[in-house]
C-alpha cells in the first residue's frame, strides 16, 4: 500500500476545514484528518494516488490563499516509508474505523464554524448562533493561540443566517478569527469533525436469537367426548 | 514612435494626433497596465488596475478624455477596436469584446460588452449593488497602496509598464477615490478582513437574492 500523502497547514481551525472540503471535492483524495498542534496550526491530512493528491493540494493552496491566510505551508509525498506511517499519524483510517465511534445524529446537514480568539466570544456567540436560527451546537474545538471554534449544523439557510449573527456578537465580545460556511459536506469529513457525546448514537445491538421451547399444541381432545346425543324416531309414530 | 503613429494615422487625423501630442496631455496609470501600440487615449484618463488585477487595452481602442477603468477583482480587458466615449466609468472585471462602442459617460459596474456592441450614452449597465472585492476583504486596508505615476503622452501612448513605479509619499490621488462604487457600506467595517467572511456573503446572496436591498445600513436584518 503505497499511497501518496499530502499536507497542507493553515493558522485557522474554519479555513482548514474548508480547506479539506474543497480537496476531497476535488479530487479522489481520503481525508486522513487534522492534526492540531498548538499555536494555531492546523494541518488537514490527505492521501490517495499521486495525480488526486497533487490536484487537491494545488486546490487546498488555492482555497487558502482566498481565505486571506499568509503562511500556508503544504508538502506531497509520493511514496512515504512505511517507517514514517508507523510512526506518524499520516496513515488511513483503519484503526479509527474499527474502534466504531458510532454515528452522529447530526449527519446530513450543512456545517457552520465560527473561530474567536478568546472563550468569551465563542460562548457568546455560539449563543447568539443558536437563538438565531434552528441550528444544533455540535462541538467546539481549541487549537492553541487562544483560538478556539464553535461548531454548528443544520440546514444551510439556517447555517448562513446563524453565522452572520454569530458574527456580529463575536466582533462584539471580543475578536472574531475566521468564518466558514459547508452547505454539504462529504461523509469523511463529517468523520473528521469533532462531534459532542450528547449528538453520537451508540449504535443499538440487536438481542441475540435466543432458542425457546416452543409450547407443545394443546389437544381439545376434551370436547371431543362431549357429544350431542341425536335421537332418531322411527317414522309412523303418532 | 511620433513616427510610427503618423504613418498609421489616416492624413485628415495626423493634425489631430500632433494637436494631443503638443498639448501634452496626460493620463494616469496605476497598477498592472498593459496598453498595446496605436491604443488612443484621451487627456485625464485615468486607468488604475488594483494589486492582483490587471487592465489590458487592445489595439486600435480609443477612449474618451476623463475616462476612468478600474480594475479590481479580476482583469479589465478592453479588445481591439473597441471605444469608449467621453468619461466612460468602467469598474470591476469583464470585458469589453472588439469594435463594441461606449456611449460617452456610460457606467459599466463588474460586466462585460458583446463585440459590435453599442452602448446607448449616460446608460448604466451591471448591478448596482455589486460591492467589490476590494471592500469586501479589505484588501486596500492591508496592503500598501500602489504608487502611482503621472504619464506625459507622446505621440503614440506606449506604456512601459514593467518597470516599477517610483515610490512617493502622496500615494493616493483623490479622482480614483471617488471612482470607487461605494465605500465602506457597511457600518461595521472591521468585519471584513475576516477569512471566510466574502464566502459567507456571496453564501446568502445566493440563498436569499433580495438580501441586499432589504437589509438596513448596518448591514443586519
Amino acid at each position: 500500500m503505497s499511497t501518496s500523502l499530502g499536507l497542507i497547514q493553515t493558522r485557522s481551525f474554519p479555513v482548514i476545514v474548508r480547506v479539506a472540503d474543497a480537496m476531497t471535492k476535488s479530487a479522489g483524495v481520503t481525508l486522513i484528518g487534522f492534526e492540531k498542534i498548538s499555536g494555531g496550526y492546523c494541518t488537514a491530512i490527505v492521501r490517495g494516488n499521486i495525480a488526486d493528491v497533487r490536484i487537491a493540494i494545488e486546490e487546498g493552496i488555492e482555497v487558502a490563499r482566498q481565505f486571506n491566510q499568509e503562511e500556508i505551508s503544504s508538502l506531497v509525498i509520493p511514496r512515504p516509508l512505511p517507517n514514517l506511517e508507523v510512526v506518524l499519524p499520516i496513515s488511513s483510517k483503519l484503526s479509527q474505523l474499527a474502534q466504531s465511534r458510532g454515528y452522529s445524529r447530526l449527519s446530513n446537514l450543512a456545517v457552520g464554524l465560527l473561530e474567536t480568539r478568546g472563550f468569551p466570544a465563542m460562548v457568546g456567540a455560539a449563543d447568539t448562533m443558536l437563538k438565531t436560527a434552528d441550528v444544533q451546537l455540535a462541538a467546539y474545538e481549541t487549537i492553541g493561540d487562544g483560538l478556539c471554534t464553535v461548531i454548528i449544523r443544520g440546514t444551510v439557510s439556517n447555517v448562513a443566517i446563524a453565522i452572520d449573527a454569530g458574527m456580529y456578537e463575536a466582533e462584539r465580545i471580543g475578536e472574531l478569527n475566521a468564518v466558514a460556511v459547508i452547505p454539504r459536506p462529504l461523509d469523511e469529513l463529517e468523520q473528521a469533525l469533532p462531534v459532542a457525546s450528547c449528538f453520537v448514537a451508540q449504535p443499538v445491538t440487536l438481542p441475540v436469537a435466543i432458542p425457546q421451547a416452543q409450547k407443545e399444541e394443546v389437544q381439545r381432545s376434551e370436547r371431543a367426548g362431549e357429544r350431542i346425543p341425536v335421537y332418531l324416531e322411527p317414522p309412523g309414530t303418532p | 514612435m511620433r513616427s510610427t503613429l503618423a504613418s498609421t494615422l489616416p492624413t485628415s487625423l495626423r493634425s489631430q494626433a500632433w494637436l494631443v501630442q503638443s498639448g501634452k496631455a496626460h493620463y494616469v496609470v496605476s497598477g498592472e497596465v498593459d496598453i498595446e501600440e496605436e491604443a488612443s487615449i484621451g487627456p485625464g484618463v485615468l486607468l488604475r488596475a488594483n494589486p492582483g488585477c490587471r487592465i489590458h487595452i487592445g489595439r486600435g481602442v480609443c477612449i474618451g478624455a476623463g475616462s476612468i477603468l478600474h480594475a479590481c477583482g479580476g482583469s479589465l480587458v478592453v479588445e481591439a477596436g473597441a471605444t469608449l466615449g467621453r468619461g466612460v466609468l468602467v469598474i470591476g472585471q469583464g470585458t469589453i469584446s472588439e469594435n463594441a462602442c461606449i456611449g460617452s459617460e456610460a457606467t459599466l459596474l463588474n460586466c462585460s460588452i458583446l463585440r459590435q456592441a453599442v452602448i446607448p450614452p449616460g446608460s448604466l449597465l451591471g448591478d448596482p449593488t455589486w460591492r467589490s472585492e476590494q471592500e469586501t476583504t479589505g484588501v486596500t486596508q492591508t496592503e500598501p497602496e500602489e504608487t502611482e505615476r503621472v504619464q506625459e503622452l507622446p505621440a503614440a501612448p506606449v506604456q512601459g509598464v514593467s518597470e516599477a513605479p517610483p515610490p512617493s509619499s502622496e500615494a493616493e490621488v483623490t479622482p480614483q477615490e471617488q471612482a470607487e462604487p461605494t465605500q465602506e457600506k457597511r457600518g461595521v467595517g472591521k468585519l471584513n478582513g475576516i477569512p471566510g467572511r466574502a464566502e459567507l456573503e456571496r453564501l446568502l446572496g445566493k440563498i436569499y437574492p433580495h438580501r441586499q436591498v432589504l437589509s438596513s445600513r448596518d448591514g443586519r436584518f
